[in-house]
């Protein structure tokens, strides 16, 4: 299909106004350039009209409502483009976290309970060098895990910390360009020429500029104003504030306003505010959780060995190497001994003895301090890590679908009296709130539905 | 005697595996309702889902007592290739449901501040000058 | 119909239809359902628990066929025995009737002796290096030949010296007197060496002093050497340079020229009143060392392990100790010999002991020769047993102690050992009544047996319970997040379905808006 023959087509068999038929032209043209705003034809100069079942009424009226209203969709589409946008920045680096911790190859849980399976085959003949030696690549594998673990969260923070860098030098260019376009508009508009271009142009800068951070936008006599959701100004009529970045004692990359001032915590959405909060919150968290778990484990596999003595009846020396702080742990566990006869199996300092080797064993069936057993720990951290992702990903999801109804309200005319307009919107609250709590119960078949028979395991 | 009961349990996890596909294809059915705009295709789809919950809720116990326990499975255990995608159909759901409750409280957010913009509206524009009414600045009690 | 919100809704559909498409994909190529912990994070989590549980269950599983071997070969040894103390009671019937004469008798002893060293034999049965009577202590045999001397192999030095004894002692250790001085002036070196004592400093620290100058080289050059001649005096040389020592400690008497490049101590032999640092009872063990002595008369086993700082003093001391306890016969004591070995004897010529050490400070610990007890066997393994975790909540024991089978109880041993000697004397009555005790013995180890079957027939039971239950855990584990192939296909099927629809519907739409648009 080739536009320009539809086009002629379409000049031939247009009988417009001219003001009609120029509208129509530039639309046909931009109709899909991203944020061109369809511009309504002026109503208001033509006597009511009737179009099919529908009257019109007061043509100001509805003319007025009609841009406002997209105003008021435009908003929301900038709104929801900024949570999209924290959504994604959250849902991409959980999916390069989730990996890690899998369930049945090499990760944590695996390697613990290789572990304990290494150290019951010792107990039936502990003084085998080849038994032993099992014991040892086992905890020397899950320290590896530990360390893994640990390195993917951490270079996820240094990469998110690149990102932030990278998003604060776009919000500046954006800025920059926008406030630059402000005078160029006001004084278009206040000459009454057209400034739809231009205008087209700096919504759509501040469209992209919505997707790295929440904006607050007011339109003025000066042009458009913007500043971050708290309130920093990013633009005032032809002035651009610029932000900034900054290495923090923490080893983060911090954004502060022009003066200075640290405003990292008050970035909360949009791409920029979605790699923070999965930077400072989202993977301290997780990371603590990890080194708890290595923390506690080496800790209690020490306190079994030392129970114990070792095939040269020498009391038990410690297993893992784990760091004092509970911060670190799990990227700096090690093995202590390589020396498979150090592995204090012996409840009473003969070589044959393998008593001690159940002090071990109990590791995995007593809750560690934080009051859950290792596995149990680990199936936590499981469990988080994928609601995490689920839930970025439900959100993404979900505002993806807002953007696209959004962008058809505001493609569509709304044609109707405020009135109706108002009945359907009610009708629609309505409606939604019926959603609600069909959802609500739902969400209890659901728990009823897995937890029929033997759903789980203990 | 049992027999008839087996199969009547059989028969019930069958229809609850089938109700709970229509209800996530439900779901799907009502964001794909709310991103098109359309009101009363969400309406039914609503209703439908009250109806299936509803239903679902009552068999639950019966289709409940027919899943493997730990004991040795006996005869008398539901199909367990229908237990499994029972439990397959529950998983769906719930991330459907996330989404969904997601979009409705996404999506909500813009119904309700157009409805309040519609009720609050009292003829009273501030309109510019000149052929272009695109912008105008607006407020209203939220 | 709007260009851009028909395309922005195609846009959508097509992706969620793809995203279906992609899922569907990967779940008829892994037979998962769940791929990714975001798939059904609860399932996720209870997956790690349940794969947990069933790599136990093939610990469990695994553990159960190391064991049941083991415990097969001691059972198929107690047969054995049990078998060998049939024919011994035989024997001894045939012995009592007192038709036999003395040859016939000594005969039969004889023939009671080869089955005491089969029976004991047996009792040191190994399976895969490790001896399956021995308890915990079951890297050598614990049945041993009894003698009534042990000696170590490793000798220590003298323990007490009289008055005008010439000892040949470690030179090395004779103190220095704290505060002496002793300097060397060497042409080759820089200043002057100087050693000053220090309360404890032995000769040895004096010439380890001198060695580690010479090495460094700076004060002494690297030829100069210090050593001990055969009379015991010290002598320090440089073979190259000239030297000067002097010093004022008595112990060494002073130092005189033997040449320009040598000095000589005047004292060599040691002087009456000197204080000698030897070892002997002061010997250091070595730390987590056992040393185990077993008695034959009593049946008793005296297990002493050594601690940091612990000396021979502290093992004699326990020896003290288990013959009062009457663990080890009375009469038994531990002394250095004129060599310096340890030496570990009974003070009866009927009393016999065995002797394991794992010290590298003894060395070994070996029979004296001729001092053999016959008949006689001794247990130096101990009583602990081992046990091994086989279930959720069941451990077995995996080891019958030696001495329970075989000494104490009915004493096997002993009780051969009485017949045996019976035997030998003649007497019918004697030998009836020996007869007697051995048939208890066989009753006894019959009895021992029962409770070793058991164990194996409990282990085949759990093991058929752990085949079960690995198939209950596979079962669980798919339906937490696998999905039968058939399924996953049918899944495929409609995710292609819903694109093809999808795709086509969008062919339709994207061609007709603009036109629809423009009339």
């Amino acid at each position: 299909m080739s536009l320009n023959t539809s086009l002629s087509i379409a000049v031939q068999s247009l009988n417009a106004a001219s003001g009609a038929l120029q509208a129509t032209n530039n639309n046909i043209a931009n109709a899909n350039t991203p944020g061109y705003t369809r511009e309504v034809p002026i109503l208001q100069e033509v006597a009511p009209t009737t179009e099919g079942n529908v009257s019109l009424g007061n043509g100001v009226q509805i003319e007025g409502y009609q841009s406002i209203r997209d105003g008021l969709v435009q908003t929301r589409i900038q709104e929801e483009t900024t949570a999209q946008s924290s959504a994604n920045a959250q849902l991409s680096s959980m999916q390069q976290i989730q990996p890690t911790f899998t369930t049945s190859t090499q990760d944590i849980g695996t390697d613990m309970s290789a572990l304990f399976t290494s150290i019951s085959n010792l107990s039936t003949n502990p003084s085998s060098t080849s038994s032993q030696q099992a014991v040892l690549t086992a905890g020397q594998n899950l320290a590896a895990a530990f360390n893994t673990a640990s390195n993917t969260l951490s270079s996820q923070q240094a990469g998110l910390n690149t990102q932030v860098t990278q998003d604060v030098s776009q919000i500046n260019q954006l800025t920059t360009q926008i406030a630059a376009l402000n005078p160029q508009i006001a004084g278009m508009t206040a000459n009454g020429q057209d400034g739809g271009t231009l205008q087209d142009q700096q919504n759509e800068l501040v469209l992209k500029l919505s997707a790295l951070t929440s904006v607050s936008v007011t339109q003025g006599k000066t042009g458009v104003t913007l500043s971050t959701g708290n309130g920093t100004p990013l633009v005032v009529g032809s002035q651009s504030y610029a932000l900034q970045t900054t290495t923090g004692t923490d080893g983060m990359t911090h954004v502060l306003d022009e003066n200075g001032a640290d405003i990292t915590k008050t970035i909360t959405s949009g791409d920029l505010g979605g790699t923070i909060q999965t930077r400072d919150t989202t993977i301290p968290g997780l990371l603590t959780q990890l080194d708890t778990l290595a923390n506690q484990f080496g800790t209690a596999i020490n306190a079994a060995q030392a129970k114990g003595y070792d095939q040269k009846g020498n009391a038990g020396q410690n297993f893992f190497n784990v760091s004092t702080t509970v911060a670190g742990s799990a990227a700096s566990i090690s093995m202590a001994i390589s020396d498979p006869t150090l592995i204090a199996s012996s409840s009473d300092g003969t070589a044959g003895s393998n008593g001690n080797l159940a002090n071990l064993s109990a590791v995995q069936t007593t809750a560690l301090a934080s009051g859950k057993t290792p596995a149990n720990a680990y199936a936590n951290l499981v469990y988080q890590v994928g609601s995490l992702t689920s839930a970025a990903n439900a959100e993404s999801t979900a505002t993806t679908s807002s953007l696209v109804q959004l962008n058809d309200q505001l493609n569509s005319v709304s044609g109707v009296s405020i009135d109706q307009e108002s009945a359907n919107l009610i009708t629609y609250q309505q409606a939604y709130e019926a959603a609600a709590r069909v959802v609500s119960t739902i969400q209890q078949l659901f728990s009823i539905t897995m937890s029929m028979g033997t759903a789980a395991a203990a | 005697m049992n027999d008839g009961i087996l199969q009547s349990r059989d028969q019930t996890a069958a229809i609850y595996l089938q109700q709970m596909q229509e209800l996530a294809h439900e779901i799907s059915i009502a964001m794909e309702a709310i991103a098109a705009n359309k009101l009363p295709r969400l309406q039914e789809s609503v209703a439908r889902q009250e109806m299936l919950c509803a239903s679902l809720a009552t068999m639950a116990n019966t289709v409940s007592e027919g899943f493997s326990s730990s004991e040795a499975p006996l005869r008398s255990g539901v199909d367990t290739s229908v237990e499994h995608r029972i439990r397959a159909a529950g998983s769906a759901i719930r991330e459907l449901n996330l989404q969904y409750a997601a979009l409705l409280k996404h999506s909500g957010k813009s119904i309700a501040l157009l409805s309040l913009l519609c009720s609050s509206h009292t003829g009273q524009f501030q309109e510019a000058r000149g052929p272009r009414l695109k912008h105008q600045t607006w407020s209203c009690e939220m | 119909m709007r260009v851009t919100s028909m395309l922005a809704d195609i846009q959508y559909q097509m992706q969620q239809s793809q995203q279906a498409l992609a899922t569907a994909t990967q779940q008829v190529s892994t037979s998962l359902r769940v791929n990714q912990l975001s798939d059904d994070p609860a399932a996720s989590a209870n997956m790690v628990l349940s794969l947990g549980v069933s790599a136990n269950v093939d610990t469990y599983t695994s553990n159960i066929s190391s064991v049941t071997p083991q415990m097969q070969t001691a059972d198929s040894a107690m047969a054995s025995i049990v078998t060998s103390l049939n024919t011994a009671i035989t024997l001894g019937t045939s012995g009592a009737n007192g038709t036999n004469s003395a040859a016939n008798t000594q005969a039969i002893a004889s023939q009671v002796q080869g089955l005491l060293t089969s029976i004991v034999a047996k009792g040191n049965t190994s399976f895969q290096g490790v001896y399956l009577f021995g308890g915990t202590e079951n890297g050598t045999p614990p049945f041993v030949a009894a003698s009534t001397t042990y000696t170590s192999s490793v000798g220590t030095a003298a323990n007490s010296l009289s008055v005008g004894t010439t000892a040949s002692i470690h030179g090395n250790g004779t103190l220095l007197t704290p505060g002496s001085v002793t300097t060397i002036t060497d042409a080759g070196g820089t200043g002057t060496f100087t050693y000053t004592a220090q309360a404890g400093d032995t000769i040895k620290n004096l010439t380890d002093a001198i060695t580690q100058a010479a090495s460094a080289g700076t004060v002494l050059p690297s030829t100069v050497s210090a050593t001990l001649d055969g009379s015991g005096q010290l002598v320090v040389a440089d073979s190259a340079n000239n030297l000067t020592m002097s010093s004022n400690d008595s112990v060494l008497g002073g130092m005189t020229a033997t040449n320009a490049k040598t000095a000589t101590s005047t004292s060599g032999s040691l002087v009456e009143g000197t204080t000698a640092f030897v070892a002997g009872n002061g010997t250091a063990m070595t730390a987590g060392s056992i040393t185990t002595i077993g008695d034959a008369s009593t049946g008793g086993t005296m297990t002493f392990q050594a601690k940091a700082g612990d000396t021979l003093a502290n093992l004699n001391a326990a020896i003290g100790a288990a013959v009062t306890a009457g663990t080890l016969s009375a009469g038994t004591t531990a002394t250095i010999n004129a060599a310096g070995q340890l030496s570990i004897g009974t003070n009866s010529a009927t009393d016999g002991i065995a002797v394991n050490t794992d010290d590298a400070a003894l060395g070994s610990m070996s029979a004296a020769s001729s001092t053999a007890v016959a008949n006689a066997y001794a247990y130096v393994g101990n009583s602990t047993v081992n046990s091994v975790q086989v279930g959720e909540s069941m451990s077995v024991p995996t080891n019958l102690p030696g001495n329970q089978l075989l000494i104490s109880g009915a004493n096997v041993i002993g009780s051969l050992n009485e017949l045996i000697t019976a035997l030998q004397s003649g007497s019918a009555t004697q030998i009836g009544a020996a007869t007697t005790a051995v048939s208890t013995a066989l009753n006894y180890v019959s009895q021992q047996r029962v409770p070793l079957d058991n164990t194996i027939s409990q282990l085949n039971a759990e093991n058929t319970s752990l085949s079960s239950e690995t198939i209950t855990l596979k079962t669980q584990q798919t339906a937490l997040v696998g999905i039968t192939l058939a399924d996953a296909a049918t899944n495929l099927s409609q995710a292609e379905l819903d694109n093809s629809a999808v795709l086509a519907a969008a062919a339709k739409i994207a061609p007709q808006t603009l036109l629809d648009y423009l009339k």
